[in-house]
């Protein structure tokens, strides 16, 4: 188990250099100077130069990226912001909290949400219930973000006034912003759930378990969703992946101080420093979501974690041989 | 000497109803299964036999399934009508099942030693030391060591899965083992040697057994009664001399006819023409008509009784029902005959 996770650690390497490469490829396309952003509209073509000299935006494209890896691998420094000034690797530490939290709330209430509804639906499949519960999950994901978002603003801290807009001074703050979440991605979550169980519903040792006397509940909660989770597992962890990146559209309409709203006004500032810290944070939290689901898969199911387990009785053959 | 009547099944008509279309898969099927005793159902894939055990434990998936109606007599009561706490004291208790296939009747993420414990600690009070105790005498008695208690479906191959399957309907001592097809999914030499074992262990603890099989080889080993099913319904029952050396229904006649034998040689196994009629468009007369060599006019016309032409041999065929009894008598015969239409 071990020398897997290790394995997997280190094929994230190659993955976060490509996405640092392909980062600096895209924003090297992207219409703007940054160098006039910086120096001004109305700087003259000496000082623009000169901002670009000093940028080392004149040197090629490999090879800035070749030095900026380096100054991460040898100096853990991700460059300092064209913004601001400040080291980016400080501006991201100081705003990842609020997005962690955010993230870790929305995952977890999607999660709940969307399980709870998608075992509802499954168990009392074609009821009521699963037909409400589908209505409800369809609205939610047709909505787009930006729209719940401000709806939500508009009737709960503009009408009722009971919840505030934006900020985060409080936990109040985050309520809204975590219903935004949830609302849109629990219907994801809901309908992969309710086919995961009713596949597994149909399984001849669900049956089995029924012959036995089991009541239907331990039927439901223990045969039938564990067997169901690994498809779950999936999606909360890729839900997880996404909001630990920064929910731009959430933090940027409730105005928290995250990293998604960090990563929005530095694409729109050309500040690329912090553009390139952030969605490398993106990208190893998306690869180490993806680890922890995989650790997750052997925890719920046996036969991946015979897998592991073969693979360490192979070695311990090896070392007898 | 009569002996005592475990479970009694009156008239059980199952359907299954799709959106445009009622499959008749069992059709007024009487059984009487009495203590200590072995009955075998034989008949083709898609005859009725395996709805009919799952029937009797209400296990069938409702909708589509459908008891349309019948009694399922256990003890004086009708299992058709108990509530569902009640049913969940009969199922794996009294009454248990062996599935047909064991690579699927195992749950994947239990150990197969929580499987078999499961069922103790739900329908015997004892502790879960002397629960975990109990799953590994279990797994002793179908040959399997009980260190391997802690090892996963997985692990274990297709007649062992079965051994385990078997380990786990017989650990609270039940009355009547319902075992549906328990050799199909295994090879030839394991199912010998599962056979051999549910046999031992079924003298041992007196369990009575509705062995559901295609395999006339099993029945004559196992079966101190039988029972042919054709269509959803009863066409042939009585003791197993009875039914291998008077073999009376044509359609029991085909199936003889269709397992090769040692004393003959025979070129080619003679198979019965057609197919099994489709449930859900049944014939008006006598099922087997279609297929049947010795078909008469009043075949197609009227569905033959049940005519009892030994004691307790019974045959649904009008080439017997020259004489039929108004009443026949329900002597130690399986079907009482009153499912004629």
């Amino acid at each position: 188990m071990t020398k897997f996770i290790l394995k997997r650690v280190l094929t994230m390497i190659p993955v976060l250099l490509g996405v640092s490469l392909l980062v600096f490829v895209i924003l090297s396309l992207a219409p703007g100077d940054p160098a006039v952003i910086i120096a001004g509209d109305y700087a003259e073509e000496s000082i623009l130069e000169e901002t670009r000299e000093e940028l080392g935006l004149n040197q090629p494209l490999l090879l800035q990226w070749f030095r900026y890896v380096k100054d991460i691998v040898t100096k853990g420094d991700f460059g300092i912001s064209w913004k601001t000034g400040k080291s980016v690797t400080e501006s991201i530490l100081e705003r990842f909290p609020t997005t962690v939290l955010v993230a870790v709330l929305g995952a977890f209430f999607t999660a709940v949400l969307g399980i709870g509804t998608g075992i509802i639906s499954a168990v009392k499949q074609y009821s009521i219930w699963d037909n409400l519960a589908t209505m409800i999950g369809m609205i939610g994901v047709s909505m787009p973000n930006f729209f719940t978002g401000l709806l939500l603003v508009f009737v709960f801290a503009q009408r009722l006034k009971i919840l505030p807009a934006s900020g985060n001074s409080g936990w109040e703050y985050y309520v809204l912003p975590i219903i935004t979440i949830a609302f849109s991605a629990c219907a994801g979550q809901m309908r992969m759930t309710r086919s995961s169980m009713l596949e597994v519903m149909r399984q001849d040792y669900i049956r089995t378990a029924r012959a036995k006397g089991q009541s239907e509940r331990k039927i439901v909660m223990h045969h039938q969703l564990k067997n169901a989770m690994i498809p779950i597992i999936t999606v909360v962890g890729q839900q997880f992946g996404i909001l630990l990146g920064g929910s731009m559209i959430v933090e940027q309409i409730f105005s928290l101080p995250g990293v998604g709203k960090l990563m929005m006004d530095s694409i729109n500032y050309r500040d690329y420093p912090m553009v390139r810290g952030s969605l490398l944070l993106l990208a190893f939290g998306f690869c180490t979501v993806n680890l922890l689901v995989d650790i997750a898969y052997a925890v719920v199911d046996p036969r991946i974690r015979s897998q592991f387990a073969k693979t360490k009785k192979k070695k311990a053959k090896e070392e007898a041989a | 000497m009569e002996k005592e009547t475990l479970l009694e099944i009156q008239d059980l008509t199952i359907q299954y109803c799709m959106h445009n279309r009622t499959v008749r898969a069992v059709n007024g099927v009487s059984l009487k299964i009495q203590k200590g005793e072995t009955l075998g159902l034989v008949g083709e894939t898609g005859a009725g036999k395996t709805t009919i055990a799952l029937g009797i434990l209400r296990l069938l998936q409702e909708p589509p399934a459908k008891i349309a109606g019948g009694r399922i007599l256990y003890e004086g009561n009708d299992i058709l009508k108990l509530p569902h706490h009640e049913l969940r004291k009969i199922r794996g208790n009294k009454i248990s099942m062996i599935f047909q296939d064991p690579m699927t009747a195992l749950n994947p993420i239990d150990t197969v030693g929580e499987q078999i414990m499961e069922g103790i600690l739900l329908h015997e009070k004892l502790s879960k030391k002397d629960a975990y105790r109990k799953a590994c005498e279990t797994l002793e008695m179908v040959g399997i060591p009980a260190e391997r208690y802690h090892d996963y479906p997985h692990q274990f191959s297709g007649g062992m899965k079965q051994r385990i399957v078997i380990a786990m309907a017989l650990v609270c001592r039940p009355e009547l083992l319902l075992a549906d097809e328990p050799t199909t999914a295994l090879d030839v030499t394991i199912q010998a040697q599962v056979l051999d074992m549910i046999t031992r262990i079924r003298e041992e603890l007196g369990t009575s057994m509705l062995l559901i099989t295609h395999d006339l080889g099993v029945i004559a080993d196992m079966c101190d009664r039988v029972a042919v099913i054709y269509a959803g319904r009863i066409v042939e029952s009585g003791a197993t001399e009875q039914i291998f050396n008077h073999t009376s229904h044509p359609y029991t006649v085909g199936l003889f006819g269709a397992i090769p034998t040692l004393d003959m040689t025979e070129d080619r196994l003679v198979p019965i023409d057609g197919l099994m009629p489709d449930p859900a468009n049944l014939p008006d007369g006598c099922k087997f008509c279609p297929r049947c060599k010795k078909k008469m006019a009043v075949c197609e016309e009227r569905e033959p009784d049940l005519s009892e032409i030994a004691p307790g041999h019974l045959v649904r065929c009008h080439l017997f029902a020259k004489n039929p009894p108004k009443d026949p008598p329900a002597a130690d015969g399986q079907d009482s005959g009153k499912e004629g239409e």
